[in-house]
């Protein structure tokens, strides 16, 4: 057990927990030609993605390299809702504009008037159900009204763990307290980032980014490698045909905190960097870290140093 | 005076497209049984590169749409894509190991593998 607020921790594992955004991406993408964009320009196969359901995707750079992962949500006819865990929408939207050139496709960032809250663990559903009086299956999108506020819930099972993203306008009244009557607990950014790097979630800016391809980054499942043709796929295609991937997300124990973006080493060669340390320790002293590793460095039990301290790849 | 795109001795206000593509384009409009078509040439975001050509036979030109007559076949081509066509050729290879339509495009810095889609 770790030296976080245990009702939290078990509340990912074993109940419901609340993540609050504080700076949420939220972006809406009107038009005829919103989705097949989409589908052109990220990795994964988003035709099939009807009105009322949604899938994860990654948008690539032509390098290859994650320019932002976000969910696909087709809230209704030609209206997506994209949701990501970047802190900076221009960046996603700048991707996705610069290779709009005549299709029917208009993105509008709402992430300023809107709120995003995240509920993660098994018993999420019910919680949802119970709160709410709302069913929400497996990667479905329901829409309804709460105190005169529209209200979009998406499924997400992208992430191994079942994750449920609200989004409200902003300020949200009333929901997240009906939600809290219903069981689920208030979680806050370090048992949050804990639980992550317990389940090896990739996060943006940490494992993935512009200094990682989706693959190393821990995405290869939002990859769709018989999907055809997008921005960056010659890149990623050639990556795993290959095997040319150099680096995997690792998950490290180490008697002290490491500090992200530290180098690790072994002996005078360079093993990788640290992307998401934790500041919770397990109650017998140990921390946890996710780190891209290089292959040569990435078995069970290898130990590496970052700044003077020792870490074992789990 | 006239400004011509550097690799292909092409105006730069304008597309081409070889003697072997027009008369492609004209087996295929015959092949539809069209008698009044022109070919509409226009990018799309996506594809490995990016941005990827779009090719139809289409029965006359859409009001934004620039026209260029060559080889007796009427090109058709969206005001927004002509900025990233300007200067092209467009030639067709055929055989076993033939493309099909190939753009020889000056505005591209870089062309995916298969060549349907470019960076510029």
């Amino acid at each position: 057990m770790f030296d976080g607020n245990h009702n939290q921790l078990n509340a990912f594992e074993k109940g419901c927990a609340i993540v609050r955004w504080v700076k949420p991406t939220i972006i809406k993408m009107v038009g005829r030609d919103a989705l097949d964009l989409l589908h052109r320009l990220t990795t994964k196969e988003l035709l099939t993605v009807t009105p009322g359901t949604a899938r994860r995707t990654v948008l690539t750079s032509n390098r290859g390299r994650v320019i932002d992962v976000f969910l696909v949500a087709h809230v209704s006819e030609n209206t997506l809702l994209l949701i990501s865990d970047s802190k900076d929408p221009t960046r996603t939207i700048s991707g996705i504009d610069y290779f709009t050139i005549a299709e029917d496709s208009e993105l509008k960032d709402l992430s300023e008037s809107y709120a995003r809250v995240s509920l993660i663990g098994p018993k999420t559903r019910e919680v949802v159900a119970s709160g709410l009086g709302i069913n929400i299956d497996s990667d479905k999108v329901l829409n309804m009204d709460y105190h005169d506020s529209e209200v979009t819930f998406s499924s997400d099972t992208s992430r191994g763990v079942t994750w449920v993203d609200v989004v409200i306008r902003s300020p949200e009244v009333g929901l997240v307290s009906a939600l809290l009557s219903a069981g689920a607990v208030e979680t806050n950014s370090d048992n949050f980032e804990l639980f992550r790097i317990l389940h090896e979630i990739p996060g943006w800016d940490c494992e993935y980014g512009d200094h990682a391809n989706p693959i190393e980054a821990g995405l290869y499942s939002l990859i769709d490698f018989d999907k055809g043709c997008y921005v960056g796929q010659e890149v990623i295609a050639r990556l795993d045909t290959y095997e040319k991937v150099q680096r995997s997300v690792k998950v490290l124990e180490s008697k002290s905190p490491l500090a992200k973006g530290a180098k690790l080493t072994s002996g005078s060669k360079l093993a990788g960097f640290v992307t998401s340390p934790s500041s919770l320790a397990s109650l017998d002293g140990r921390y946890l870290s996710l780190a891209l590793v290089r292959k040569a460095f990435c078995k069970t039990a290898s130990v590496v140093d970052s700044q003077g301290i020792s870490a074992v790849v789990r | 005076m006239t400004t011509m795109s550097p690799q292909h001795s092409v105006p730069i206000n304008t597309i081409q497209i070889t003697e072997k593509a027009a008369s492609k384009v004209r087996q295929f409009a015959a092949d539809k049984g069209m008698v009044k078509f022109g070919l509409k040439v226009a990018v799309k975001g996506g594809g490995c590169s990016g941005l990827t050509y779009v090719l139809e036979i289409v029965d006359g030109p859409e009001a934004d749409d620039k026209l260029i007559e060559h080889h007796g076949v009427e090109v058709y081509v969206p005001k927004k894509a002509f900025v990233f066509l300007a200067g092209t050729v467009l030639d067709f290879s055929d055989g076993l190991n033939g493309k099909g339509f190939e753009f020889a495009n000056p505005n591209a810095a870089k062309t995916c593998g298969c060549g349907t889609s470019f960076s510029v």
